[in-house]
This record gives C-alpha cells, sequence and structure tokens, in this order.
C-alpha cells in the first residue's frame, strides 16, 4: 500500500509544478528493506541569486562563472551524523556536496544543463551497505511558473 | 690496583644498566608522562581582523556547511589547541584531527588527554577544530586541506624570528592523528601534501615532511567522487595507498559507527607490495572498544550499540590504551626510539594496558622480503619471491584456497583489501609447505625474523575452530638435511577467537581479523652451533596443536 502511495506521489512529483513550493510533496518507502535508513518527505528547488560569483570548473576542466545557483532542499531523515558517508543521488548523478539543515538536507546544482539532465530522475541514497536504495522520489525543477528567487544568506 | 678494580667496577656497572635499557621489561610505559613541563597555548583567529592569517578560504573545495555553522566557507578560522613541552627544542609537530559530529560541540577538546600526554614526552600536540564542516557531506578534501593549512602557520612561526616558535619546530618531523572521519582526512592530507603542492601558490605551498600517520577508527574512501576543483573531475589516486611514512590504524570489535573497520582496507593498502618497504605499517584490534571513547567529548556510547553489550571496556581503559599506542607511536616515528616497535609487534605489554582486554596487533617493519603475499596470481604453487614454491602435501589441508579477503560475512568474514590463503585442518598431520630458495636464504641474515599475519576465520555455525580458544600451530625449518625442533605460534603471539557481535543496520558484524606472529629465526638453531640459517631450505606450517582449525593467512616474509 505505501510503495503504491510512494508511486502515486512520485508521479504527482513528475507531473505537478506547484508540489516543488508546497513542502508536503512525497512519501519515500525503501525497496526489500525491512527497516528504512533514510526517509525524504518532501523537496523543493529555488533560484538562488549568490552574493559573489561562484567559479567551478566542469568535467572538461573550463572554469565557469555563476552568480545563480538552484538550491534544493530536501526535508526528511537522513543519517548525516554520523562517521560513515550518506551518499545522494538523482538518478546516476551524485550530489559531490551537501549540509544538513534543522529538518534535512540542502545542495546546489549551478549548471542549469544538469538541472535538466536530472529532470524526471530518482532520489537515490547509499549509506553503510554496497547497495544504492531509491527513496521513491522522483526530481523535478519543471514548472508553469518561475521558480522563486532566494537572496545567498 | 684499587683505582683500576674501581674502573671495572665502574664499566660493569654501566654495561649492566645498558643492558637493563634494552630489556623490554625495561621499556618505560609510553601511557606513563615524560619527564617534559607541559604548557599550553591556543591559536585563532582575531574576529574583528579579516585580514588575519589565522583566517582561510575551503570554499572552492566545500562550501555547503551544516546550518547554524557560523562561518562561510571563504572565510574559516585556523584554530587549534595546544600542549608542547617546554624548553627550546627543536620538538616534533603532531596534529590530531576529529571527525564527524555536532558541529556546535567543541570535538578538538576531546584530545587534550592526548596532547598532554605528547607534549610531556617532547613533542608539540595540537588539536584541530574542523568542527564547521561537520554534520556535511563531500567535505572530505576540505577536512584535509586544513590540516595543511595548519602546517603552514606552524612553518611560518618556526621560521619567524622573534615568534615564541621561533626555531623550536623540528619542521621535518611532522605527525597526524585523526579519529573517525579525521581518520581518513589524515591520509588524503598526506596526498594532497605532494599532489596538490604549488611553491608558487601560497595556499597550496605544502610539500612537508610526514613521517606517521596515526588513525583511530578512520573511515575509508570517503575522498572517493569528491571532485577535484583543479580539474572538475574526481580525485585520482584515490583511496589513498600510503608510502613512505608510517601508518597505524586502531579499531574497536564494537564499533557503533564505523562498524565495517574501514581503516583495515586502508592499512591492506598502505606500503603496497609492488614497492620497497620504506616505512612500517601496523595495526591495533581492541575487544570491547567503541566508536565514540577515543573522544572524551563524544560520550560513551555510539549511534548503534553493538553486542554483547556487557564486553563494551570503559571509557578510561579505552583511552588508556590509545595513550599507550600513540605516545609509542610517535616516540618510535618521530624521536627514532625504534625499541618500541615491540608494542607493535605485540611482543611488551604495559600496566597501562588493563590485562583482561584482548588485544590483536599487526606489523610490518620497513625492512622486509616477501616469501607469499598471495597477489601476484591465483596459483597457491608459486610464491612471491622468485623460486619460492608452496605444497600442501597430502591434501591434508583443506581447504587450501587462494582467497579475497573482502568478504564482509559468511563464508570467511574478513573484511580486508587483500589475497591471501585460506587453510583449513581435520588431521594434526596437515602441513603447509614452502620451498625457500638459495637467494631468498641468503637473506636471512639481514632479515632475521619469519613474520607472517594468521587468524582464525569466524564460522557460523562453528565448525572447525573452537569458540572462545585459542588457536595454535608449530613452525619447522628445515636447513638442508636438518630439521629443526618445532617452535609454536602461540610462544610468540596468541590467535584469539574472532569476537561475535551484532551488526548495526547498516551493516557491521563479527570480524576474521589477523594477528602477526613473529618469530626470531636465531631460536630455530639455539644450542645447534653446527646449524646454520643461510641453508635455510624449507618452512613448514604443521598445525598438529590443535585436531582441526580454520585460518586465514597472509603475508609471509622475512624481516627485520
Amino acid at each position: 500500500m505505501k510503495r503504491i502511495l510512494g508511486f502515486a506521489l512520485g508521479f504527482f512529483a513528475l507531473s505537478s509544478t506547484a508540489m516543488m513550493f508546497n513542502p508536503v510533496l512525497a512519501q519515500s518507502q525503501e525497496r526489500g528493506s525491512a527497516k528504512p535508513l533514510a526517509q525524504l518527505t518532501s523537496y523543493e528547488v529555488v533560484q538562488l541569486e549568490l552574493k559573489k560569483p561562484v567559479r567551478l570548473r566542469d568535467a572538461e576542466g573550463k572554469e565557469q562563472s555563476y552568480d545563480r545557483a538552484y538550491l534544493v532542499n530536501l526535508k526528511g531523515t537522513f543519517p548525516l551524523k554520523q562517521a560513515l558517508s550518506f551518499e545522494l543521488f538523482i538518478g546516476d548523478y551524485r550530489v559531490p556536496e551537501y549540509g544538513s539543515t534543522r529538518d534535512g538536507l540542502y545542495f546546489r546544482i549551478y549548471d542549469a544543463k544538469l538541472l535538466e539532465r536530472l529532470e524526471g530522475k530518482e532520489f537515490r541514497y547509499r549509506f553503510g551497505l554496497p547497495e544504492i536504495r531509491s527513496f521513491d522520489v522522483r526530481f523535478s525543477a519543471r514548472t508553469t511558473q518561475p521558480l522563486k528567487i532566494q537572496k545567498e544568506q | 690496583m684499587i683505582p683500576a678494580f674501581s674502573r671495572w667496577l665502574a664499566f660493569l656497572v654501566l654495561v649492566a644498566f645498558f643492558a637493563q635499557g634494552c630489556d623490554d621489561d625495561h621499556l618505560k610505559d609510553p601511557a606513563l608522562p615524560g619527564h617534559y613541563t607541559v604548557l599550553s597555548w591556543e591559536y585563532q583567529p582575531a574576529p574583528a581582523n579579516p585580514a588575519d592569517p589565522l583566517w582561510t578560504d575551503v570554499s572552492s573545495y566545500f562550501n555547503s556547511p551544516a546550518g547554524g555553522v557560523p562561518y562561510t566557507m571563504n572565510h574559516v578560522p585556523i584554530h587549534g589547541i595546544v600542549r608542547y613541552p617546554k624548553g627550546h627544542g627543536p620538538f616534533p609537530l603532531v596534529l590530531i584531527v576529529h571527525g564527524n559530529h555536532d558541529p556546535s560541540v567543541s570535538s578538538e577538546q576531546g584530545y587534550i588527554y592526548f596532547l598532554e600526554l605528547l607534549a610531556s614526552h617532547g613533542i608539540i600536540a595540537v588539536s584541530v577544530d574542523e568542527n564547521f564542516l561537520n554534520w556535511s557531506g563531500g567535505e572530505m578534501d576540505a577536512r584535509a586541506i586544513m590540516l595543511l593549512r595548519h602546517l603552514q602557520r606552524w612553518r611560518t612561526w618556526n621560521s619567524t624570528v622573534g615568534n615564541p616558535f621561533y626555531h623550536r619546530v623540528a619542521i621535518d618531523r611532522i605527525g597526524l592523528a585523526g579519529h573517525s572521519r579525521g581518520g581518513e582526512a589524515i591520509t588524503v592530507a598526506w596526498l594532497f601534501n605532494t599532489m596538490l603542492h604549488n611553491a608558487a601558490d601560497p595556499d597550496h605551498n605544502f610539500d612537508f615532511t610526514l613521517r606517521g600517520l596515526f588513525a583511530i577508527a578512520p573511515v575509508d574512501g570517503q575522498i572517493v567522487g569528491d571532485i577535484n576543483p583543479h580539474t572538475g573531475l574526481p580525485y585520482t589516486n584515490v583511496p589513498v595507498v600510503i608510502q613512505n611514512a608510517d601508518y597505524f590504524v586502531m579499531h574497536g570489535t564494537h564499533d557503533g559507527d564505523v562498524s565495517d573497520f574501514e581503516g583495515y582496507r586502508a592499512f591492506d593498502r598502505a606500503q603496497p607490495v609492488t614497492a620497497p618497504g620504506t616505512a612500517t605499517k601496523s595495526l591495533l584490534w581492541v575487544y570491547g572498544a567503541i566508536h565514540n571513547q577515543w573522544n572524551t567529548m563524544w560520550g560513551t556510547a555510539d549511534p548503534c550499540l553493538v553486542t554483547p553489550a556487557a564486553e563494551i571496556i570503559s571509557a578510561a581503559d579505552e583511552q588508556s590504551i590509545g595513550k599507550a599506542f600513540i605516545s609509542a607511536f610517535y616516540q618510535m616515528t618521530l624521536q627514532h626510539k625504534h625499541k618500541y616497535a615491540r608494542l607493535f609487534e605485540g611482543k611488551v605489554r604495559f600496566p597501562s594496558m588493563p590485562a583482561a582486554i584482548t588485544l590483536m596487533t599487526q606489523y610490518q617493519s620497513e625492512d622486509h622480503v616477501f616469501i607469499d603475499n598471495y597477489e601476484q596470481s591465483p596459483n597457491l604453487a608459486a610464491g612471491s619471491f622468485p623460486g619460492v614454491t608452496n605444497a600442501n602435501p597430502g591434501g591434508l589441508v583443506s581447504p587450501y584456497q587462494h582467497y579475497t579477503f573482502s568478504d564482509d560475512g559468511p563464508p570467511f568474514y574478513l573484511w580486508e583489501q587483500t589475497d591471501g590463503l585460506v587453510a583449513g585442518w581435520n588431521s594434526t598431520n596437515a602441513e603447509y609447505e614452502i620451498d625457500v630458495p638459495p637467494a631468498l636464504a641468503a637473506q636471512v641474515g639481514t632479515h632475521p625474523v619469519l613474520s607472517l599475519r594468521i587468524g582464525q576465520a569466524f564460522e557460523s555455525p562453528a565448525a572447525k575452530n573452537t569458540p572462545g580458544a585459542n588457536q595454535d600451530f608449530s613452525i619447522v625449518l628445515e636447513l638442508g638435511g636438518v630439521i629443526t625442533g618445532a617452535l609454536h605460534a602461540s610462544s610468540f603471539n596468541a590467535l584469539p577467537y574472532p569476537e561475535q557481535v551484532t551488526p548495526c543496520p547498516w551493516g557491521g558484524g563479527t570480524k576474521s581479523v589477523l594477528q602477526t606472529v613473529r618469530i626470531p629465526l636465531h631460536e630455530f638453531v639455539e644450542h645447534h652451533h653446527n646449524w646454520h640459517l643461510h641453508n635455510l631450505s624449507k618452512i613448514r606450517l604443521k598445525f598438529d596443536q590443535k585436531p582441526s582449525g580454520l585460518v586465514a593467512i597472509d603475508d609471509i616474509q622475512i624481516a627485520r
């Protein structure tokens, strides 16, 4: 039943744009695990105006400058207080870094092309065990309205 | 006559004194304070001075701090707590760094007990604050860069006329110690020290002489996948393979955080078999030790309770063991007190190390010649040294299996990153025979110890090994036509039964950990003046001390 609910909500996350601005987006459910090690309950994507441009090298080694980023906030339960690493994926993309928040975690995506590439891909994670598990929630930043804009603190 | 007699008497007293000093019984307990007066200092940037060189920028490495961290990553403090010996020095320098914990807790204060001990032995000891990197992910490179930025400050202070530490730091004798994520950070710092060194860039002018790395319940491999900001690509040469620096790792059977003993893999990779030996590696496996008790700020419980809980040792005992090993390690690696190698070989035990606690040790000296390391091919008949051949006469060793020691559960629970031999027996006639070519025998004069790693393999359900009982076997040499008497492994090091523990929800569980057994070869020929070790032609491991058994074996070598 929960899996069906997760699937339904995941599908809803894909198809609805308003959900990204409404914190209650999706329920996650472990696949093949008796006890979940992490749970993703909702996520939100906003556009972040950076105080200073950020310069990063892309995979071709070319330096790119960004004055905006996409800030992705995840709410849920994540094992971030331990020594072992919690690895977060969207599809096959491994989120290279993130920080914890009071009720979840956040990370940034600088490249709009990457944001596009991740559209519709599943949030997944690995913690302790070798296998990568799914949250049964799909990522989407598409919206009929412009993304909410937030200034970097 | 009398003055001459007095001189002789004085000479004899001196000889007796130095002879005593060389004896294990008179090795000083390294957990006891040394004779230096310990002084305190703390450095951190002035909050109101943004140009203070104790501010630094790690934002290109990591820029996603946890909520509540009061710094932006382009402006983080170089903050350390220092204990140092009174005197002119120069004194070796050791940095110790914590791992992941609540960023609002001053985790660096949890190692003051180590700092004070090291300083009393003549070492400048610093605990580094990296709390602003906690409760986040993808920050391993920044953890390492911070250590190198601290070392840059120390190099500057040591070379600045008028600084209190001017010419007081032995900048060519540096050690790094780290706990948990800090335990991997020190190995990454070792890598970045050369890989990211750029003398023309003040932020990356490193190239320090790092001599000893001491890892406490470390994680391993978190640097894999981190992006190198200089290339935009994942880092190369990771996970790290330590060379040219002594490496030590200690870990507890009841670790309820790093429950998969990740440092074992770093230990296996260190000083690789393909490279000439230039440094030592050693390992301590502490029955009943947990993760958090090495840090006095982290409490006495881990995120997961590994049972049987009754086997968990007290924080005082755990820290006492840690003190003995960290002090001995840095006295050995930074102060040339090589006699403390005896501790890492498992040959001595000090009063500070509670006798009831089982400790397993592994040690490889820098100077060794492999006989069998099982890395070249799965063909068990061929040894690692040219001309060495191995045999299983009569097929009585069963299983007799070349095996990758990476299973984290059944069948053998080995948790390593190496290849070796799994050997079992149900007959006391079972033997593992190694034929030794003359070219290897010729090296026993300079490598007078036979050494191997061997341990009981855990079985579920128990079959060949007896739960709770030590295992044993014999070793016999053939010296041309001479067969020596047998020596028992248990005379040199015990082979305890694996501690059976429960896993955490994220993994872990019982581990079959090996023990290094080091046998001085001269003990085979004592009282036989016409027996010569350079005639060594065969080494026989005879499984004749217990009716059955199952062991894992690796790194058979002759060594100093």
